[in-house]
């Protein structure tokens, strides 16, 4: 379609405009890609065949592959920030668990030592035989037994002698 | 979320390894005497308190040796931990270590002839004595008795006002 100068003009002012139609501005592209360009109109002739040389410019075959193992290592980093996340707030659980510990632990009845982990191989120190485990039973259950009735017998004793004392005041 | 999941429960079992490492006295606060030469360390292991029916408990009065058996039966282990190495020393500074916060008093014995007895018990959220700790200390011995399972306070109590 050949067009005068009046009307590329007009279809200038009306592309300046944000007005014009994808055909109208394929018109103009057109129009400015010919040799015969008015002398007043060439100093638009630059800015439309900017877009046009933009426009043929090909990726590079291996681009694409590029692109998509950017966007892979980038995601692999997002999964390792997840993991580094979850691994501090673990951390953070931990440590806040052990600043309860020291702040509540219960207090000794005098010199306070610190209760200490351990894994004690209690193996070594068992007993070898059932005859051993029983005698070892017997005497740890006579010991308890004979100290918890000493106790009792002890108490029992003193306030009855408490109560002897204090009987004339009656 | 594999990843999540297996991390709580490595966290769950590192906690509870943990506090399972430490269910009797004599671990959570003698372990450095454990190793030292002058003590004497025994260990009952869950496996013999089977045996508690073939315990022989004659010379004692039926009914106080049937409560014996009876508490017995329900005992996981037994640790003993005696020395006549500076007993008095040592009868000190066990009473200062242990936690009073984890184990009540149940009784104080000192007599005349300067034995002293402290019998101690760590308990459950229902009353139930989940160790019984005995320390006795004089001028020849020291001795660490730790009773570890399910003891009833019942028992214990029978035991005490058996022969009254």
């Amino acid at each position: 379609m050949k067009m005068n100068k009046k009307e590329i003009e007009a279809l200038i002012h009306r592309y300046f405009e944000a007005e014009t139609s994808l055909e109208e501005e394929q018109l103009l592209r057109a129009y400015f890609q010919r040799d015969e360009v008015d002398e007043q109109l060439k100093i638009y002739e630059g800015y439309f065949n900017y877009f046009r040389s933009q426009g043929e410019i090909k990726a590079p075959e291996h681009l694409a592959g590029k692109v998509l193992q950017t966007i892979q290592k980038e995601a692999n980093n997002k999964k390792g920030i997840r993991v580094l996340r979850l691994l501090s707030r673990v951390a953070a659980v931990f440590i806040l668990g052990i600043g309860l510990w020291f702040l509540y632990k219960p207090g000794g009845t005098g010199e306070e030592i610190k209760p200490t982990a351990s894994s004690i191989d209690w193996s070594k120190y068992e007993v070898k035989s059932e005859e051993e485990a029983i005698k070892v039973m017997q005497m740890a259950l006579r010991k308890t037994s004979t100290e918890l009735k000493k106790g009792t017998n002890i108490a029992t004793t003193e306030i009855h002698t408490t109560k002897e004392r204090w009987a004339f005041l009656k | 979320m594999k990843l999540k999941t297996g991390l709580t429960i490595i966290c769950f079992l590192v906690a509870v390894s943990g506090l399972m490492a430490q269910n009797n006295a004599i671990e959570k606060y003698f372990n450095q005497y454990i190793d030292d030469e002058n003590f004497t360390v025994v260990y009952i292991s869950p496996r013999f308190f089977n045996l508690f029916e073939k315990l022989d408990l004659s010379g004692m009065e039926d009914e106080e040796a049937q409560i014996l058996a009876d508490i017995a039966k329900d005992m996981k282990e037994l640790r003993v931990l005696t020395t006549d190495v500076k007993p008095r020393k040592y009868y000190e500074e066990a009473k200062a270590k242990i936690n009073t916060k984890d184990y009540e008093i149940l009784m104080t014995v000192r007599s005349k002839d300067k034995d002293n007895v402290e019998i101690l018990a760590k308990s459950d959220e229902y009353n139930t004595i989940r160790e019984l700790l005995l320390i006795s200390g004089s001028d020849t011995d020291f001795a660490l008795i730790s009773f570890v399972g399910t003891i009833s306070m019942d028992k214990v109590s029978k035991l005490i006002n058996q022969d009254k």
